[in-house]
């Protein structure tokens, strides 16, 4: 079983960004008298990195990320600048936790989150029955540990 | 899959701000008002703190409404949250240590706080923590009776009080004591008055000065606050420990203890890491000592070790353990301390000694019209070094390590307290050789031995000789 997370995903990440965006703003407003030399460098600076965060970072991520399910582990990539593939064997499995912020709710999405003695993963933008689907997979598939 | 069922309202204990907690003790405080003015005053003066109150309450029950739980016997799932929402699932086998405390307060309502910890996520949080009703908590463990352990049905051990007063006299610890007193004094000062407070505090220091015989009223006033911590401390963990009863059931291992909160604790016994017979240094010369055992989840502090049997002589050990713990019986150690270790343990408790001293000599040749005091206090420093020093010369003639039927069984001391301990092969992590230039010059080394729950455990052992060390662990299979 193999699959990749929805592409409503990558919009829900963008929008908790723009919507994130009020802090720098703020920030920057209450540091420097708006209209002055400081003010619009770090008004810049902010923005383009902020610009780079939702036009090349998040969907980098978005079309790296991906799952798939054998026998005894779960293979997932992941990672921007460094791509990474991790191995988690189902048999380390500990707890398996589906979980969903607002828009993630509105969009019908579930983020899976799966821990083990040591380590964590977590797989957003999965489907709400794929979600608790593979969570049941992952929780009876492995020996105890 | 089961459906989920609202929790018990107690839950909504756990979502109530502890900020909150602060406006009731000022309301309660400002019920006087009502004896002495009346209903309608004390309302004008509250009514802001009564609007935060409800809000909070209204928020705190929001929350509660949110929080749903299911006990299938396979799988535990708690859903939460309003914003963000959760459900996490817990496969009842993966289930390390299942904890149940019964405050006094809520046994009326026959509710415990039942955690249950698995060997992943937080150290200092459960990943199972609610309020349930007592017929659920047996439901989180299944005993079983078949394994390769022939026991009979169930073993019971409930020592006598003389051995819970004297583990909660060995556990006792003044730093404690003291905090849970000054937390009494202020809870008790914003309820009743500031006053009163301040009363007992000069009450106190009047007693310092009256007790002070020969000695500056400042060490005495020091001296007798440590013994108030120490006795608050004693009798909070005697309280803790009483009706002490351990059982031994199948693969499970049950600890019961607690006069007015009830505290249980059920460890699955494949998941315990090691065992460990602690003693002090006055108890290995009384020929006393306590057993703990530490698993993932048997205790959110730092040293997660639960006690198993309280303090007994040690000649009675070894039978309590063959009833309660069989898989862990000490064997004998085959690796012992090279020849002239003596200061190599016991050179840290002599430079201690030696610094209180000097210390002490140099701040009264600094102040002079302080030396009585400096003087006491160089004593009160001296004290603990000479108990460390007799701590290290016992770990000198005992300490060493054997490997017997997959098991390690090390003795070591650390800090103030001499250890006997039993490390399931399995439950190695780590093994490292450590040497000095000195240790190296003379092929010593201290063997120091990982095993890992939800952090690293580190026992040290000084002062072994390397290749018998090392052949130690290649009979034991780590080093191929």
């Amino acid at each position: 079983m193999s699959s990749r997370p929805r592409l409503a995903q990558l919009f829900i990440w963008q929008g908790w960004t723009l919507l994130a965006a009020l802090v720098p703003s703020l920030t920057v407003s209450l540091l420097w008298t708006p209209g002055t030399l400081l003010w619009k460098l770090a008004t810049v600076l902010w923005v383009i990195l902020w610009g780079l965060r939702l036009a090349v970072w998040l969907p980098v991520r978005f079309f790296r990320l991906g799952y798939q399910l054998e026998a005894d582990r779960l293979l997932v990539t992941d990672g921007v600048l460094f791509p990474t593939a991790r191995i988690f064997p189902l048999a380390a499995l500990q707890t398996a936790a589906v979980s969903a912020d607002p828009l993630q709710r509105l969009c019908g999405l579930r983020t899976l989150r799966l821990t083990a003695a040591g380590s964590q993963l977590t797989l957003p933008g999965l489907t709400a029955s794929e979600a608790v689907r593979l969570a049941e997979v992952l929780l009876e598939g492995g020996d105890r540990p | 899959m089961t459906r989920l069922r609202h929790t018990n309202l107690v839950n909504a204990l756990f979502y109530l701000p502890r900020p909150a907690v602060v406006l009731v003790p000022l309301l309660l405080k400002g019920l006087t008002l009502i004896v002495t003015l009346g209903v309608t005053a004390w309302l004008r003066s509250t009514w802001v703190d009564l609007c935060v109150l409800a809000a909070v309450i209204g928020y705190t029950l929001l929350r509660w409404s949110a929080l749903r739980y299911a006990l299938d016997g396979e799988v535990l799932r708690i859903r939460e949250g309003i914003w963000f929402w959760k459900t996490t699932a817990i496969p009842a086998d993966r289930i390390s240590v299942v904890a149940s405390v019964r405050p006094f307060l809520l046994r009326p309502f026959g509710v415990c706080l039942i955690e249950a910890d698995t060997p992943a996520g937080s150290r200092g949080r459960a990943d199972f923590r609610l309020y349930l009703s007592a017929a659920d908590t047996r439901a989180l463990f299944h005993t079983h009776s078949d394994g390769d352990i022939d026991l009979p049905e169930q073993q019971q051990y409930r020592p006598r009080n003389v051995s819970v007063l004297l583990l909660s006299l060995f556990t006792s610890n003044s730093l404690m004591g003291l905090i849970l007193l000054a937390a009494i004094l202020q809870n008790l000062g914003s309820i009743v008055g500031e006053d009163l407070s301040h009363r007992l505090m000069n009450q106190l220091g009047a007693l310092g000065e009256l007790l002070a015989f020969g000695v500056p009223p400042a060490a005495a006033m020091l001296a007798i606050t440590a013994a108030l911590g120490w006795s608050v401390a004693f009798l909070s963990e005697f309280l803790r420990n009483k009706n002490f009863l351990t059982v031994r059931t199948g693969r499970v291992l049950e600890v019961h203890r607690g006069l007015f909160t009830l505290r249980s604790c059920l460890v699955q016994a494949d998941r315990i890491r090691f065992v460990q017979i602690r003693e002090t240094a006055a108890s290995r010369l009384l020929g006393l000592g306590a057993v703990y055992l530490h698993a993932v989840g048997v205790s959110r502090k730092q040293e997660d070790l639960l006690p198993v049997i309280p303090v007994v002589r040690t000649e009675q050990l070894p039978t309590l353990l063959r009833g309660l713990l069989p898989e862990f019986l000490p064997g004998p150690l085959t690796v012992r301390p090279a020849e002239r270790s003596f200061l190599r343990f016991t050179g840290p408790a002599l430079a201690a000694m030696t610094g209180s001293v000097v210390g002490g000599w140099l701040l009264g040749q600094l102040w002079r019209e302080w030396q009585p005091l400096t003087g006491w206090l160089t004593l009160a420093a001296l004290l603990p070094s000479i108990w460390f020093l007799i701590v290290r010369v016992l770990d000198w003639q005992s300490s060493g390590i054997g490997y017997t039927n997959g098991d390690f069984t090390l003795r070591y001391s650390k800090r103030f307290y001499l250890h006997t301990v039993v490390i399931p092969g399995a439950s190695v992590v780590g093994v490292t050789f450590r040497q000095s230039l000195f240790q190296a010059f003379r092929g010593n080394c201290d063997l120091l031995l990982d095993t890992h729950s939800q952090g690293r455990r580190r026992h040290r052992v000084r002062n072994l000789r390397l290749e018998e060390a090392k052949a130690l662990f290649q009979q034991a299979g780590i080093f191929s």
